[in-house]
């Protein structure tokens, strides 16, 4: 008897940290404003080369939450849902015994037009979802916990009703959610719901939780450094705000041993208007694994966000679903490439290739003479200076096209099992 | 809607495009498919999705491309939510009907292939003429109306178990060489001249009749092989040291073929490859033979007029060219350039020819357009009724194979992508991450060598157009993609 209970206590509570967009870059820029972050990131397994499948929120997460590349998902833009024949991991965790929440954003399906996210059935048993701060879905709960909490500072930033045909948010609105103290900012929400998450929790079964955070200008910051369509800028003062969450949950969660946080985020940020919408910049994601008494080391092999899922699952001892593309990153064999692809309908399609010293950018819109960047990820991480034209570099762009090539019928969907000769 | 026409469709197996009459085999007896060819329209660039049997016909289901279907390899069933052109027919009123082999599902160890959301109200499978199943249709109608023949093939005791009998047979097996009457061939046009004949009324009718031949084992009835004239059949074509300008396994295939498990190439001398090819070609006569009759039967019925009957094959067939045989990884014209023709009186001008690059995954969107149904939110073909119509018609500029360890499983796994892009044909053997395979590649001029008989792709002078050719296989990769719900 005794054997079972330990077997049974064996299983992890963990909570997927899940920012919107959050770069490695942001971080280094902005790490003296981020000093929990920053002690979370030193005291974990941390995979400093991670990457993102798609600089755009839909198709990052519905590959996180799956475990599978777009090819095999389908949702290639935003404000695709997920098809209902794909597996989450809140659905594999809570068929496998897990209690399962999320507090936040999700965004696996259209969001767009303040939309509410239709949710699958037994993926969470716990709801509390805010898509942001600035969506406003009759559904948000932040929203609603904000205007019960703070009717005057709610009715000051909103002083209409929401029109889904008018989803500008105008300065005055940032200005007035920005102002906002910080016990009542969006982050303070999701820590104080996760809280009482954690003080309701019963101990006799695990739980999978996920805390989705807004750092990106939804979070109310000016628009004027870059964020558009398919990007958003950071947000600095709610990555401060998360920052203080992180802090909280590294001392009130993660100090529990047997607990573990799993940090990242679903892309990256964009520097400018100008920047490319494939540099590090808008894929480059932090992922650490952290606890007490777990252990501390930090890989440099490229891994990708597609296999956060399965990593989840041996963390969980759940048993993955049998559509899977991803590969466990605590297996010891990781995938040592990324591949990236930006299919936004109005813009011109490009795939990124990250592989060794070398990162490939194809423009699919672009002629033979300009349709190739590529840089050198060692001596030259603000990807500055495009060799693809440099002759003294011809040989790594032909060795870079033909992995490219191979990397993308790689990721293409061969999950049916073969179960006959023919 | 009350013009819809009917539609026949009459897919063969493993039958090269180059091997009718009308397509350059003046060797061919194949009156009755020249005769169509003339009523209608000729595509003599037309390529399939992949080089073998069920991960090609899954394109044509679906009209998608295998890196979007799922059904990559024989073995693999199609995924449940993939849907059928056939349903969507059925759905608009059409009486649908599947005779003979579909191959959707595994049918190794003598599996019944299971029905899917088809649309067929007739459903007469069976998935070769050697194949055990119980439902096998043919069978039953053999064992029915030829009682003698099928006892002696398939005898209550001793009959021959291995499920892989006919694939390593190398000559015809004796089911192959029985009388016309009682050959697999015959039963398929038996069926569909019956399902022809159905009283509907004003009901519009989708048939697809699915021969077996001319895929292995060789073999055909005497009657057809004694029409065939093998020193009339060229020698195949190849090139002394043709597999050291190749990409390794060629070698390998030359070998063996399916992976090892087939005899290859190299086991049969000069003379044994001279026969195989007249079986083949005695194959064909008997398909051409039976495709007679049943288009006899459509016009004995009145229906000849208000049909568009449509003839193309799922894959070719190397046939000692290139010192391989069977199919597999290759990605030669032989193997992925199949027959298309397509005669609707009245709506296709009758001598007309075309070379544009079409796909196979065009036809499902052919079809679906001569029925006035809405086109396929999912499949990724494009009509070519505007061409033969003489509409407005912008060719796709690029034609695209792909093989994924999709025949007899390869160890390492092959994965071979082809892009025919202008007079150029790129084919990429993938190494890592796709395969453990070194990567390699064949770059040929259609052109001045229709042959490929000489690969570029090593030859530094070509260096730029193999740099050009892998730029359009990205883009053909990006625009193939399954963007149907962007």
């Amino acid at each position: 008897m005794e054997q079972i209970g330990v077997l049974k206590m064996s299983k992890p509570n963990i909570i997927l940290l899940m920012f919107d967009a959050l770069s490695a870059e942001d971080i280094n820029k902005h790490a003296d404003n981020l000093p929990h972050i920053t002690k979370l990131l030193q005291n974990s397994l941390t995979y400093r080369n991670c990457y993102a499948p798609s600089p755009q929120s839909g198709p990052a997460r519905a590959s996180l939450f799956t475990g599978l590349d777009m090819a095999a998902h389908g949702v290639w833009s935003d404000n695709i849902a997920l098809p209902s024949h794909e597996v989450t991991l809140p659905e594999q965790f809570s068929k496998a015994g897990y209690a399962t929440w999320l507090v936040g954003r999700r965004q696996l399906a259209r969001t767009s037009h303040w939309t509410t996210e239709q949710f699958r059935p037994h993926e969470y048993d716990h709801l509390s979802w805010a898509h942001g701060p600035l969506h406003r879905s009759r559904q948000n709960a932040y929203l609603d916990w904000l205007s019960e909490r703070a009717p005057a500072h709610y009715q000051e930033i909103f002083p209409e009703q929401p029109n889904a045909d008018n989803t500008d948010i105008p300065p005055p609105v940032r200005a007035a959610l920005r102002a906002l103290p910080d016990e009542l900012c969006f982050h303070s929400w999701v820590g104080a719901q996760i809280a009482h998450r954690l003080s309701s929790h019963t101990g006799d079964q695990p739980f999978f939780g996920v805390a989705g955070l807004v750092t990106g200008d939804d979070m109310g910051a000016p628009r004027d450094n870059g964020g558009s369509e398919v990007s958003e800028c950071i947000d600095p003062q709610a990555l401060k705000q998360a920052d203080e969450l992180v802090g909280k949950l590294m001392k009130e969660f993660a100090s529990i041993p047997n607990n573990i946080i799993l940090m990242t985020a679903a892309r990256g940020t964009k520097a400018s208007p100008e920047a490319h919408h494939m540099q590090d910049r808008s894929l480059h994601v932090p992922l650490a694994i952290y606890g007490t008494n777990r252990p501390v080391q930090d890989y440099s092999d490229i891994v990708s966000t597609i296999d956060i899922a399965p990593t989840l699952y041996e963390l969980g001892q759940v048993k993955p679903p049998p559509r899977q593309q991803g590969v466990s990153v605590l297996s010891g064999n990781m995938r040592g490439w990324a591949f990236a692809r930006l299919r936004h309908p109005k813009l011109a399609h490009q795939s990124a290739l990250t592989y060794g010293r070398y990162k490939l950018i194809m423009n699919h819109a672009a002629g033979i003479a300009d349709c190739y960047s590529l840089y050198d990820r060692d001596t030259d991480p603000d990807e500055a200076d495009d060799l693809a034209q440099n002759p003294d570099h011809r040989d790594t762009l032909t060795d870079m096209v033909d992995i490219m090539i191979d990397a993308r019928v790689a990721l293409e969907d061969r999950t049916e099992p073969r179960i006959a000769l023919f | 809607m009350a013009n819809r026409p009917n539609i026949l469709f009459i897919c063969t197996d493993q039958q090269r495009g180059d091997s009718l009459g009308c397509t350059g085999a003046g060797w061919a007896v194949t009156p009755n498919l020249d005769r169509l060819a003339e009523q209608g329209a000729l595509w003599r660039n037309c390529y399939v999705q992949n080089p073998v049997c069920s991960p090609s016909r899954a394109s044509l289901f679906t009209g998608k491309y295998p890196s979007n279907h799922g059904l990559y390899a024989n073995g693999v069933p199609l995924p449940a939510h993939q849907k059928m052109f056939t349903r969507t027919l059925a759905d608009a009123g059409y009486d649908c009907g599947m005779i003979g082999k579909q191959h959707l599902a595994p049918c190794d160890t003598w599996r019944t292939e299971p029905r899917r959301d088809d649309g067929y109200r007739v459903f007469e499978w069976a998935h070769g003429p050697n194949h055990r199943a119980l439902e096998n249709d043919y069978h039953r109608w053999l064992r029915a109306n030829h009682p003698t023949i099928y006892q002696d093939i398939f005898p209550d005791k001793g009959a021959n178990e291995n499920t892989e009998y006919s694939n390593r047979a190398r000559t015809g097996t004796p089911i192959d060489h029985v009388p016309k009457e009682a050959h697999y061939s015959h039963w398929v046009a038996e069926r569909a001249i019956d399902f022809i004949a159905t009283d509907r009324t004003d009901q519009p009718f989708f048939l697809m009749a699915n021969f077996f031949d001319p895929h292995h084992s060789f073999g055909a009835p005497k009657e057809f092989r004694d029409q065939i004239d093998a020193d009339a059949i060229p020698e195949p074509k190849t090139t002394e040291n043709e597999l050291d300008q190749k990409p390794a396994p060629h070698r390998d295939y030359s070998t063996k073929s399916y992976g090892g498990t087939a005899p290859g190439f190299q086991d049969y001398t000069g003379e044994e490859i001279k026969e195989i090819r007249a079986q083949y070609w005695a194959m064909i006569a008997l398909i051409d033979y039976e495709v007679g009759r049943i288009l006899s039967a459509l016009e004995t019925a009145g229906l000849g007029d208000n049909t568009m009957v449509v003839f193309t094959s799922d894959h070719g067939e190397m046939l000692g060219n290139h010192q391989q045989l069977l199919k597999g990884p290759q990605l030669y014209d032989d193997l992925v350039r199949v027959p298309l023709i397509i005669k609707w009186p009245q709506h296709v001008p009758a001598n007309s020819a075309f070379d544009d690059l079409v796909q196979w995954i065009d036809l499902p969107a052919t079809l679906l357009d001569a029925a006035s149904c809405a086109r396929s939110t999912s499949g990724q073909g494009t009509s070519l009724m505007p061409a033969m119509r003489g509409t407005e018609y912008q060719a796709r500029p690029f034609a695209i194979t792909e093989f994924r360890d999709s025949g007899f499983p390869g160890d390492p796994a092959l994965m071979t992508t082809m892009i025919r892009h202008a007079d150029w044909k790129l084919i990429i053997w993938h190494g890592p991450p796709t395969s453990a395979l070194a990567r390699d590649g064949e770059l040929y001029n259609l052109k001045d060598d229709p042959d490929e008989l000489d690969n570029l792709y090593h030859n530094p002078a070509f260096y730029d157009q193999r740099q050009a050719m892998k730029r359009h296989m990205l883009n053909a990769m990006c625009e193939t993609e399954d963007h149907s719900a962007l």
